[in-house]
């Protein structure tokens, strides 16, 4: 009997130590299989709650056709997209008419995926997103909606992918401030007890004037994000305690509790400095 | 019969728990579903069934989000065996034997896990205070969920004609 115990807890042991020191490539095929054996039930289980709030929409009297409603937001972010596209377009046309200089700028290629789910353990701020399998579909993508910055692509797998979320603590960013040229990096800090996202801004020049409500930039610096994207505001800035650098808290420009729609930025290396 | 329940009940519950948002202002807390069919078998079947149901449940919560493959496999076995040696000792089908075990199923699970990730170095920046409310806000989803869960199953189990706990 005493045997029999002792064969049983070291069977386990030995099961367990496996598990945890699966390969990487076996870790990540099991990983990507599950998912994508899943994603249709996802799916269906994300309908039914985008259903469920479709009809709360509906009997508050905001909505109508919740489907027309939802196909119509599509729309009005693409344009929207488009619209900031062109703006930075016309400010970046006239800064390089004064320099003599030009420089074709490339139109971003967006491509539209739904969004599944969210981290399943609530330990990290991600949202799975399905894709029709593009292999342009890759991890470090920027992700945005027609608001702003939401985050960057974490995993990929034959039909979904894993979106890490700007209030990440592990997802920075780098960003500029407005049109003054100043630099700094972004990082999540995760949620307040209320819900409300935060966000750091560390490493901003204590000698240049940065106030609430300046509007925070993606700096294209970094390799992962394009230049020129929204990522929100500026809520309160404070200086560092060794004085030599100011810190800000800033709000994002994207709802990221509101996710359904977002658009991945297929990147080209003209869009990256 | 008996593993069709286990697959169906971990299937539906993963997607549940996936879909339905997090309490923000307790840690990032999600409803343990997952947890909840780890205890419904540790508290009414025997110990290999218990090992089927967490490895299983460990596995699909590690696939279905950015935690490393064995994390939440090694705490769900841990926390369903330790349930399982009480088994004999409580009344396993009483609402408040689930409430009791759901939250110290729950503060366990979190702990673990937090110890784990933070020695893999792969959330350093959570604070300890945030662990804590995650695991409040864990036990107090919990002791709404798990007997809910636990009824369902039981509820599912008989209606496929599976052996009840005193035939076990």
């Amino acid at each position: 009997m005493k045997r029999k115990g002792l064969i049983f807890w070291l069977g386990l042991g030995v099961i367990l130590l496996i598990i945890l020191n699966l390969p990487s490539p076996a870790s990540r095929a099991l990983k990507n299989t599950t998912r994508d054996v899943l994603a249709p039930l996802q799916e269906l289980a994300s309908s039914y709650a985008q259903r469920l709030r479709g009809a709360g929409n509906a009997i508050r009297g905001w909505g109508g056709l919740p489907e027309k409603n939802q196909e119509l937001q599509q729309e009005v972010m693409l344009l929207r997209q488009k619209l900031s596209e062109l703006d930075e377009l016309r400010e970046q046309n006239y800064l390089l008419r004064q320099q003599l200089g030009f420089q074709k700028r490339q139109e971003r290629n967006l491509i539209a995926c739904s969004v599944l789910a969210r981290d399943i353990s609530g330990w990290w701020q991600t949202v799975r997103i399905q894709h029709d399998g593009s292999p342009m579909v890759q991890p470090n993508l920027a992700v945005l909606n027609d608001q702003g910055l939401v985050g960057k692509v974490s995993e990929v797998s034959g039909r979904t992918a894993d979106v890490l979320l700007i209030s990440d603590p592990a997802c920075r960013v780098a960003v500029q401030i407005g049109d003054k040229s100043v630099f700094a990096i972004l990082s999540g800090q995760g949620l307040s007890w209320r819900g409300r996202v935060l966000c750091k801004l560390t490493f901003i020049n204590k000698n240049i004037k940065v106030q609430r409500g300046d509007e925070i930039y993606t700096s294209g610096l970094g390799g992962v994000f394009p230049k020129g994207i929204k990522v929100g505001s500026i809520e309160s800035v404070t200086l560092d305690a060794n004085g030599l650098h100011q810190s800000a808290e800033v709000e994002p420009a994207v709802d990221l509790s509101q996710l359904d729609v977002v658009f991945l930025v297929a990147q080209k290396p003209e869009d990256l400095r | 019969m008996n593993r069709l329940v286990l697959w169906v009940s971990m299937f539906t519950c993963a997607m549940i728990q996936a879909v339905v948002p997090a309490w923000h202002s307790l840690g990032q807390a999600k409803a343990p579903l997952l947890l909840g069919v780890v205890l419904y078998y540790a508290l009414s079947r025997v110990t290999f069934q218990v090992l089927e149901a967490s490895i299983l449940a460990g596995l699909l919560q590690d696939s279905l989000g950015p935690i490393p493959v064995g994390f939440s496999v090694l705490a769900f076995v841990f926390v369903g065996l330790l349930v399982n040696q009480f088994r004999d000792r409580v009344f396993g089908e009483h609402w408040f034997t689930h409430v009791i075990m759901g939250i110290g199923a729950s503060v366990i699970v979190t702990m673990i896990l937090y110890i784990l990730l933070v020695g893999a170095g792969l959330r350093t920046g959570v604070s300890f205070s945030f662990v804590m409310s995650k695991s409040l806000g864990m036990s107090l989803l919990g002791i709404v969920t798990f007997p809910v869960v636990y009824f369902s199953i039981e509820k599912l189990d008989r209606a496929l004609g599976n052996v009840n706990r005193g035939e076990i």
